[in-house]
């Protein structure tokens, strides 16, 4: 098998503004978005021998950029910048908890002002309103919540992957994705109801 | 002066009538076996990322049997996950979000600096 053609400096450049797209929105963070682009760039001069060539070299460089992404959130949880507050990440605080009675029926109807999401998410995510409310929404949560949900719906990884890079044991990922998907649930319905 | 009462915000409605009603009355039975509104939200999601045991599914089976409001806000649920899933994949398509030129010549220099000191450098 030919040996892929090694890049020029120009060509793997190119590629920095498609990897910073892909790691801003995962990240939140302009700044961390920039260094990891940066290291998955530098990483790729290094270990540019080990690309076969099977997928395209944007693909090669997400997948580095990726496992950058899994380590950097891995390396916050363990030195967080913001100190998580105790409501946020704490497992005994259940923010679902006022949305139910005490029989554990709702208090309010779950599904009102969600009508829209029955048109394509794809044709849902094309309009900017809409994106800019999930977007805000997303960002409502609590830290935690919000790497263990991208995580899983976004880059879809596997409970193990999750456990490691959020710092959270494999008994509590469930727990914090139901967490998160209701608070979200409940985020866009009061944006929209309120529109 | 007075000032302007800041506009309230909309809260989503009550229930309907018919599942308070049967709330009352079959709520504590549901909890205790627990099957209920609050369980089910629970199971649902569970089952969106793993297979449930046996007793779990029986149990998330019977609330789904019964309970509208809880299917629907299931179906809602797996909508809004494929949207946030499109929202910030999307994200990644906006050819508007761009780093800035500052940030590519840090970058290009940064790279150069590594292929200088770099002991097997790939380009």
């Amino acid at each position: 098998m030919t040996e892929p053609l090694k890049p020029t400096l120009d060509e793997l450049v190119a590629h920095a503004d498609a990897l910073y797209r892909y790691a801003l929105p995962r990240v939140r963070s302009h700044h961390a978005a920039e260094d990891l682009v940066q290291e998955t760039l530098i990483t790729a001069v290094k270990k540019f021998s080990e690309f076969q060539g099977r997928a395209a070299l944007g693909t090669w460089l997400t997948g580095i950029l990726r496992n950058k992404i899994l380590d950097h959130l891995r390396h916050l949880q363990r030195h967080p910048e913001l100190p998580a507050t105790a409501d946020e990440d704490s497992a005994e605080t259940d923010p679902t908890v006022e949305m139910f009675d005490a029989n554990g029926a709702w208090k309010f109807e779950p599904s009102a002002g969600l009508d829209i999401l029955e048109t394509d998410p794809a044709q849902l995510a094309d309009r900017a309103e809409i994106r800019a409310a999930v977007q805000q929404c997303l960002d409502k949560l609590p830290l935690t919540l919000r790497k263990v949900f991208v995580l899983r719906e976004v880059e879809d990884c596997e409970t193990e992957e999750i456990c490691s890079a959020a710092a959270v044991t494999r008994g509590s990922v469930a727990v914090l994705l139901h967490r998160s998907r209701q608070l979200l649930r409940a985020c866009l319905q009061r944006t929209w109801l309120n529109a | 002066m007075n000032s302007p009462n800041p506009p309230t915000e909309k809260r989503p409605p009550l229930p309907p009538r018919l599942y308070r009603v049967f709330g009352a009355i079959l709520g504590p039975v549901e909890k205790a076996l627990g099957i209920s509104c609050r369980d089910f939200t629970q199971l649902a999601s569970a089952k969106l990322d793993q297979p449930l045991s046996a007793g779990e599914h029986c149990r998330y089976f019977l609330h789904r049997l019964i309970c509208d409001i809880c299917r629907r806000q299931e179906k809602r649920l797996r909508q809004l996950n494929r949207l946030a899933s499109a929202t910030l994949k999307q994200a990644g398509d906006d050819a508007m979000v761009k780093l800035d030129d500052e940030a590519r010549e840090r970058i290009r220099k940064r790279i150069l600096e590594e292929l200088r000191n770099g002991s097997k450098p790939g380009l």
